[in-house]
């Protein structure tokens, strides 16, 4: 058994692997890609503007870079085995990395500045006063590093001036799309095989731009090294154990921040993920004591009217799309003009942050809810709605076991033996009956943390749900992936416990 | 078998578990009522230490010191006309100044005087102080900010107090000034929290000084010198400096390690922002451009002395770092304990304001997406405005109970926008778009009624649009194109589509059918019955339209790729004067601009350059509304409705006026 388990645990690993690839793909490769959506929120901006905020975009995060590269180092943070130097961690909490290598401006030391390209220089040797405090250190290292930020600013908008006159001189030359549309850079595949003619249209542009990229790379190199030196230097508490020091340590995962928002992803899922859950946590138990006893109830009334109304019952219940059913529901059973009974939107009051706990006598007397009751109250709504289609398969689920078990031979022998009929069910028969009832409980745990999109949208609260769709729009990378991962391992860990769960209902099943 | 497992155990351990969580959320809810207590306690957070507290309280008492010493003179200058003439001409309102003589209890002088007027906002001509000023050039003493249009203190029922709520159709994410650009961001933090150096006049939209009183602008535009008001203070009592000033825009919009970057690109101008007094800054520029004067008077300031203590990760991830020096502040804030989007956002008055107090003792802002129960919220009384669809203005503006508790409100605005269809003048791939020819998108134009548009899909609320401004900025007097069958059909036989073959189809003289696809996107239902009547009619003089439908964010992709052949969008306006350099200047064809339609007109090229390099506004008003002509001329776009805003107000709320730059929530009152 355990072994069993052990390899299933493994092989997990490759599957989430799998899955993650193929999301990060999808959404690499889906059309507008990732800048695109970004750049939708800014609105209008002018477009020399919004090429220097591409520029930074890509710059933070990398999006120029190959796919799969990005996959990689994607992977590289979130995977607690890591590879390298140790990432340091600052008194904020922040994590701190060496500084990227920067690349040349393409064409360098080829159209200009032959032979003149400066080479990433050795980090200078740097040490700390041994007096300086934490704070000294951090506000050391903070200056390097915003100097380097503003070095390599002013080396990118260089450089995409320099990409433009490329682009304008390749276009002279009858290359037909130089620069790749969506990425706002130049497409070097179509550029690479380009003769510079120094004397052509339009070269002279790309040399003056090219000697000017060429010098802010050259500063931002030196800016760059000077800062690698204050990190080698140790300004923060590294992160993580070492295996084999300097090449191989265990770290906590590094989830990083949405693309959207600037939020950790980690935080972001950590307030989403609660409101789910209550939700969910309500609404399972509420489907399983109704669900389950009317199932029962069906199977030892097997063609009664009990059977018939209940199974019609949800049935119609089940066939309701809840997005209509949700609308009503605010619009009749939540609109004073009508019923007016429970809240229409949101988890709870805009006073109920000066409440108390508990129903309590305002200055005039009256009882006023308190916070749990307010809370209550606004979950009966959306927890309805989250509940009433559930009835009908599970109620369905145990009714088809139940019935399986009352004909097989036990149950005739425990009958001839005399046994009260209320035994022969409940210990007998439902016990028996629970095996169905385990496969379905390993694919409903799994949605309890995914959360509903549509229940969320129309009572206004949020959810895991809404969060994943809004991370779908606006192709949020960072935050999908890591939600991914997150509903992937709780899928593959549900299944787990019902594999196990099936050896210990049934003692015919091993996995020996 | 002992191990019956009964309905009692169940019940008991049902008893069991919901004890437990009962324990849990009550230890929460401590938890919860422990931090407000703290929170109480401290004001506003850890952040306050017990000697900026006492800073303050001197701050306070020097201000009010020197607000009696003003006030002792002002009543000597009027005691000295009064000798003069024997009239009284006091220049403060009746029953503020009048008790206040020497001698008189200071303390009673402070309660009454908490909050200027607007006769505080009024400067003589010889109390200009033009010393700070560059000398040899004009310096412009703006009308004040707080001059209000429909001052409230003037109506008879009028009452300070109560608590106005607004709900948001979205989330903002963030509430950290300039980390996130969306409009409700912007509305919490410009409108509410945070003040500009200048603001805009509800009406006339010209600037007006609100933390600067006064100004001084290069007519080259390439410097522009701002003073700020020696009253000005930041909610925690300290004074608006310049450095304050600098350290905005230097070290936080255009920080490259803050993700301020939709900021940081309109301000790509400038060069250097340098304190040359305490309270008078420069901002130099790198070219002259028209919004040189006003982008960075409208930039909110920050605090340096609160901002600078945050490293720049930290202020990038907060959710809700916001500290101004505007009429509300936040209830609450701890750096430990952020709002966070999703829960309702409070903000109280700022009793320490320094310009005119707001009627409303609170501000409250709550998110409820979905359409019904957003409308169902408001209607139970659980807010006081609200932005309304046009189907949901059309129905409540028809019933009578809703229209006696409610103030349903239409208008156009500067901060609205219009639809529009974009022809592809240009290539598409290898292939000449037939609206490369004007006399074709002219008959395209000519083909749609657009009154009918605006009265069956948008319940006749909206505008037709002529051309891409906004009303203050567009030449009024040029008429839409009529809705004209014959003429679209004369325009496109002069363009050389005619029916060759009598199958009723245009063709060219090449014997190539017109067909063209229309792409829009998939969540619009304005677009869509767009789509639906312009097939129709394009239909009626045999043209083939082909719909393409796609996601939102695609669209991009799209324009950029200049992959298309007519399009539906809208574009909204921010200020009162849209640049059009981008959408429709010839330069911004070639390289990725957002000239997609790739039109090209030398006479419009040189319009907007003419116009972009005018710094006088009225002449440059002059110059837009030629533009305006060629583009109306041209029609590059077919422009369908100007898109009014639309809200719901609650009756309960007076002095609620639709103005130019949208509402003006310093005016409202509850009686």
């Amino acid at each position: 058994m355990a072994t069993y388990v052990l390899r299933r645990l493994i092989l997990m690993i490759p599957t989430l692997i799998g899955i993650t690839f193929l999301v990060f793909m999808i959404v690499a490769l889906s059309p507008g890609g990732i800048g695109a959506a970004l750049r939708h929120q800014g609105g209008s901006a002018e477009a020399t503007s919004i090429a220097a905020q591409q520029a930074y975009l890509e710059d933070r995060y990398g999006l120029n870079d190959p796919a799969i590269v990005q996959y990689l180092r994607w992977l590289g943070r979130v995977s607690p085995v890591k590879f390298g130097q140790r990432d340091q961690i600052d008194p904020t909490g922040a994590v701190i990395r060496s500084p990227r290598k920067l690349e040349p401006p393409a064409f360098a030391g080829k159209w200009y500045a032959q032979g003149a390209v400066p080479t990433h220089p050795p980090p200078p040797l740097f040490e700390f006063d041994p007096m300086d405090g934490v704070d000294e250190r951090a506000s050391i290292y903070r200056r390097a590093d915003n100097q380097y930020a503003r070095a390599r600013t002013a080396y990118i908008a260089a450089r995409t001036e320099l990409e433009e006159a490329i682009g304008r001189y390749a276009r002279a030359q009858g290359v037909a799309e130089p620069m790749n549309r969506t990425t706002r850079r130049l497409q070097m595949s179509a550029v690479r095989g380009l003769e510079f003619d120094p004397n052509a249209e339009g070269a002279r542009p790309v040399i003056e731009a090219g000697e000017r990229a060429i010098e802010q790379y050259r500063n931002a190199l030196e800016v760059r090294a000077e800062l690698e030196g204050i990190f080698n230097a140790e300004p923060f508490r590294k992160v993580g154990l070492p295996i084999i020091p300097g090449i191989m340590s265990i770290g906590p995962p590094d989830f990083g921040f949405a693309f959207s928002t600037g939020r950790p992803v980690i935080e972001i899922i950590g307030s989403a993920l609660p409101i789910t859950l209550t939700l969910n946590l309500i609404a399972f138990p509420i489907i399983y004591i109704i669900a389950i006893p009317m199932g029962m109830l069906a199977a030892t009334r097997q063609g009664t009217w009990i059977d018939i109304t209940s199974g019609a019952f949800f049935v119609a219940l089940w066939s309701i799309p809840v997005v209509w059913a949700g609308v009503l529901a605010v619009g009749y059973l939540a609109n004073v003009n009508y019923l007016g009974w429970f809240p229409a939107a949101g988890l709870s009051s805009a006073e109920a942050g000066d409440y108390p706990f508990l129903p309590f006598q305002d200055a005039d007397g009256v009882w006023q809810a308190g916070f749990l009751m307010d809370r209550f109250w606004h979950l009966v709504l959306p927890i309805a709605c989250l509940v009433y289609t559930g009835f009908a398969v599970l109620s369905k689920q145990t009714r088809a076991a139940m019935l399986d078990n009352f004909n097989s031979d036990y149950v005739r022998t425990a009958k001839a033996k005399g046994l009260p009929e209320r035994t022969i069910v409940f210990r007998h028969v439902f016990r028996n009956s629970l095996l169905p009832l385990i496969t379905l409980f390993a694919t409903i745990f799994p949605a309890m943390l995914s959360g509903s999109v549509i229940v969320e949208s129309i009572f206004s609260i949020n959810g895991m749900g809404k969060m994943v769709i809004d991370a779908i729009n606006l192709r949020d990378r960072e935050l999908l992936l890591a939600n991914v991962l997150l509903i992937g391992a709780t899928n593959m860990l549900a299944l787990l416990l019902a594999d196990i769960m099936y050896a210990l209902a049934d003692p015919r099943i091993t996995y020996d | 078998m002992q191990n019956n497992f009964g309905v009692k155990d169940f019940v008991l351990y049902v008893l069991v578990f919901v004890a437990l969580i009962m324990m849990g959320l009550s230890m929460w809810q401590d938890d919860r009522r422990f931090e407000q207590t703290r929170l109480a306690a401290e004001g506003t957070g850890e952040l306050r230490t017990d000697v900026i507290q006492l800073s303050e309280a001197i701050d306070q008492q020097t201000r009010t010191l020197e607000e009696i010493s003003r006030r002792l003179n002002t009543l000597n200058s009027s005691v000295n006309t009064l000798r003069q003439s024997g009239v009284s001409v006091s220049r403060a309102p009746a029953g503020t100044e009048s008790p206040a003589i020497p001698g008189d209890d200071a303390g009673e002088l402070v309660e009454e005087e908490a909050g200027l007027t607007e006769e505080d906002f009024v400067l003589a001509e010889d109390e200009r102080d033009e010393s700070w000023a560059r000398p040899g050039y004009p310096v412009t003493w703006p009308t004040r900010y707080f001059i209000l249009t429909n001052d409230p203190e003037d109506l008879p029922n009028f009452q300070r107090g109560g608590t106005i709520t607004e709900i948001f159709e979205a989330n903002t994410p963030k509430i950290t000034p300039h980390t996130h650009n969306d409009v409700y961001n912007r509305r919490i933090v410009d409108d509410v929290v945070c003040e500009q150096l200048a603001g805009l006049n509800p009406e006339t939209l010209r600037l007006e000084g609100w933390l600067a009183d006064a100004w001084q602008y290069d007519p080259e535009g390439m410097w522009l010198r701002v003073r700020i008001d020696e009253r000005a203070r930041f909610s925690d009592g300290r004074p608006v400096t310049a450095e304050d000033v600098q350290w905005t825009f230097e070290d936080f919009i255009l920080n490259p390690q803050i993700e301020a970057a939709a900021t940081r690109s309109t301000l790509a101008a400038i060069e250097s922002v340098n304190v040359i007094a305490p309270r008078v800054v420069e901002f130099r520029f790198s070219e002259p451009r028209f919004s040189n004067l006003s982008a960075p008077l409208r930039v909110s300031i920050l605090p340096k002395h609160f901002y600078s203590r945050f490293t720049p990760a930290q202020l990038n991830s907060a959710t809700g770092l916001l500290v101004g020096s505007g009429p509300y502040r936040l209830q609450s804030l701890d750096i430990n304990n952020q709002w966070t989007p999703g829960n309702t956002l409070t903000f109280v008055r700022n009793e320490r304001y320094w310009g005119r107090r707001p009627p409303a003792d609170r501000l409250r802002f709550t998110f409820v997406s979905d359409n019904v129960a957003r409308l169902t919220e408001y209607e139970n009384g659980n807010g006081d405005i609200m932005r309304a669809s046009p189907e949901q203005l059309a129905d409540r503006a028809r019933d009578p109970q809703f229209t006696s508790r409610h103030n349903p409100l239409y208008w156009t605005n500067m901060r609205s926008g219009y639809g529009f269809i974009a022809w592809n003048t240009g290539m598409r791939g290898n292939r000449q778009s037939p609206f490369h020819d004007r006399r074709v998108r002219l008959a395209m134009t000519h083909l749609l009624d657009r009154d009918r548009i605006n009265r069956d899909f948008y319940e006749g609320i909206a505008e037709v649009a002529t051309g891409p401004f906004p009303p203050t900025q567009s030449d009024q007097s040029i008429e839409p194109w009529p809705y004209d069958m014959d003429r679209a059909r004369e325009l496109l036989a002069e363009a050389g589509w005619i029916d060759r073959d009598g199958s009723g189809r245009l063709r060219n003289e090449n014997g190539e059918p017109f067909v063209f696809e229309f792409t829009y996107s998939s969540g619009s239902t304005f677009a869509e019955q767009v789509f639906n009547y312009l097939r129709d009619q394009c239909a009626a003089v045999g043209i083939q339209c082909v719909p393409r439908i796609t996601d939102w964010a695609i669209m991009s992709t799209i324009t950029d790729q200049r992959d298309f052949d007519a399009l539906t969008m809208a574009w909204s306006w921010s200020s009162p004067e849209s640049d059009p350099y981008q959408i429709f200047h010839s330069d911004q064809i070639e390289g990725l601009g957002d000239n997609w339609i790739q039109w090209s007109n030398p006479k419009a090229d040189a319009v907007i350059e003419r116009a972009r390099q005018t710094l006088d506004y009225d002449e440059r008003l002059e110059v837009w509304r030629e533009f305006h002509q060629i583009v109306h001329e041209e029609q590059p776009y077919t422009f369908l409705l100007n898109i009014p805003w639309i809200r719901f107000v609650n009756n309960r709320i007076h002095n609620v006026h639709p103005y130019q730059v949208g509402i003006d929530k310093r005016e409202w009152f509850i009686p």
